[in-house]
């Protein structure tokens, strides 16, 4: 019951080394190929967006189980709820892309006598831009802070007041969050390429973000039952994660099919020069990300027995993560960067960096507290539960 | 009319499972069990594997290349029409059709296979063995001729059934 992930020194040395190291590789790279401002900044934000989106992903997971007063997830929740004690590192780090608005986003450049632009500044300001990002963050992470510590006193006290506000705070939170992951992702994916738009863009970012964050729970649980922790999380529970993961690979497939239909079809040049754009110059990694997360998993979940099998599933979900990875690498490059980029010791070096940076913060909130939650009244539900 | 069923009612899935367990255990045959709903382990240890998943992907499977194979005979080899300018094979524009269309193709011959199984057809009559079995009921049915009635009799009332008959 009292079963707490030790946080030992090894492990924090090892994701020290594996933070500092990605991050030499990415200055190595800078400093030998001179790749360029832009190509730097949109490596930064891709990410910033990843890690975020893992971390709120993880936000979004409670939320809807608890709203729905689910038993089965009470025995892996805290594993979701340390992923979002990244979110105030994340608003460190995307703060850093004030230094690279210009290089990233054309609107923020002074004197561009561009009509189409002048008529977007009210929402494309750099002042907005970055109220709006305080006040993301700011709610996401004060909402996600009080889950966290209503579950830290739901861990000292059988008091069923605590029990109550998880679904307060989880209604609060999902009504919020609805709001700005929207806006967020027009914000610093969308206005990359600042001339168009598209109206479903801000699901198709989330459903991302939902389905990394699921890849990534189930990564942190292959990773922990293999050193030996989470007894109680059974193949029932991996099952359901597994369907989880199946099912919102393909609705993230049908947003993305949703979005390219359209524009394909209504065939109006300021929509198409998007997909154009990708189709024209990063042919290889717009098709790879359609492979990666909806055949892989489309195919590689199908069977029910096969959803159970944690070694498989961690495999498949490893290749969605990559999958999502190179998404957002298609939908941030193409605008930022153009022709130049490319997927080199930068890119990989700066995302092995940000692992690192993720999984300490992570992994030390998770040995925080005991890894399951003792009062919660779900938790016999859940330890007895059959998919 | 002898009685060739002995059938166990229960009003919880714990009981009942807790009775099919000892069943197992006891080795005493089990003809059929009726849930109002599916229980995963009945279907597993039951010892009848249900293979209308594989005929659902092969119905699945077939759908999708008659579907598309229709789409682009009628597209594109009978009557090819220009519209707003799209090439005729117009792949992307298809799928959706092609999603609808399997859907609907697999669920009307699953539906048709299952009833082809299961022995259902029009103005064939299936015996109902008790009425609480298309309710809320779980029932185990025991076959009298197969296991030995009186022992599993005495296990469903241990368990907690609220009614044992025989029919």
């Amino acid at each position: 019951m009292d079963e707490h992930f030790k946080f030992t020194n090894k492990i924090r040395n090892i994701l020290l080394a594996i933070a500092i190291g990605g991050l030499l590789l990415a200055i190595g790279a800078i400093v030998i190929f001179k790749p360029g401002a832009s190509r730097i900044w949109a490596n930064v934000l891709l990410n910033n967006q990843l890690f975020l989106g893992i971390a709120l992903g993880g936000a979004f997971f409670l939320a809807v189980h608890r709203i729905a007063w689910s038993g089965w997830h009470t025995a892996l929740q805290r594993i979701p709820e340390a992923l979002t004690s990244f979110l105030p590192v994340a608003f460190l780090l995307m703060l850093l892309v004030f230094f690279g608005m210009n290089d990233l986003y054309h609107w923020s450049q002074p004197d561009l006598h561009d009509p189409v632009l002048e008529g977007k500044s009210a929402w494309l300001n750099m002042p907005f831009f970055f109220i709006r990002m305080v006040l993301y963050f700011t709610g996401w992470i004060l909402l996600t802070r009080a889950m966290r510590k209503n579950t830290n006193a739901l861990m000292d006290s059988a008091d069923a007041k605590f029990h109550n506000r998880r679904r307060i705070f989880s209604g609060i939170f999902l009504v919020f969050f609805a709001l700005t992951v929207s806006a967020s992702s027009w914000d610093w994916i969308m206005s990359i390429d600042a001339h168009w738009y598209s109206t479903i863009f801000g699901w198709y970012v989330f459903i991302g973000m939902f389905v990394c964050s699921l890849a990534f729970i189930i990564l942190l649980i292959w990773f922990l039952k293999g050193a030996g922790y989470l007894e109680f999380v059974r193949a029932d529970h991996i099952h359901d994660l597994g369907k989880l993961l199946f099912a919102f690979s393909i609705f993230w497939t049908y947003l993305w099919f949703s979005q390219y239909l359209l524009i394909w079809y209504g065939h109006i040049p300021e929509e198409t020069t998007y997909f154009v754009a990708r189709q024209e110059n990063f042919k290889l990694v717009f098709f790879l990300s359609l492979i990666l997360n909806f055949v892989v998993p489309f195919f590689g979940l199908m069977k029910l027995n096969l959803k159970k099998k944690l070694n498989w599933l961690a495999a498949v979900a490893g290749i969605v993560l990559i999958g999502h990875w190179i998404d957002y690498y298609q939908m941030i490059m193409p605008g930022a960067v153009g022709e130049h980029a490319g997927i080199g010791l930068l890119e990989i070096g700066l995302t092995v960096c940000y692992a690192g940076i993720f999984l300490f913060v992570v992994l030390r909130a998770l040995a925080s507290k005991p890894l399951l939650v003792k009062n919660d009244p779900f938790l016999e539900e859940s330890l007895h539960y059959e998919s | 009319m002898d009685s060739a069923y002995l059938l166990g009612v229960f009003d919880k899935e714990e009981t009942m499972l807790s009775a099919f367990r000892k069943m197992k255990e006891q080795e005493i045959e089990i003809e059929d069990v009726f849930t109002p709903y599916p229980v995963h382990e009945i279907l597993e240890n039951h010892g009848r594997k249900s293979r209308i998943t594989i005929v659902g992907w092969l119905y699945g499977f077939f759908a999708t290349i008659g579907v598309l194979a229709f789409l682009f005979y009628t597209a594109v080899i009978d009557w090819p029409l220009n519209y707003g300018g799209k090439p005729s094979n117009a792949f992307p524009s298809f799928l959706v059709i092609t999603i609808i269309l399997v859907i609907f193709s697999i669920t009307i011959l699953s539906l048709f296979t299952f009833s082809w199984r299961a022995n259902l057809w029009p103005s064939n009559k299936k015996p109902i063995y008790h009425p609480g079995a298309t309710d809320d009921k779980f029932v185990i049915m025991v076959n009298k001729e197969k296991a030995d009635a009186a022992r599993a009799s005495s296990v469903m009332k241990e368990t907690g059934a609220i009614e044992v008959i025989e029919k």
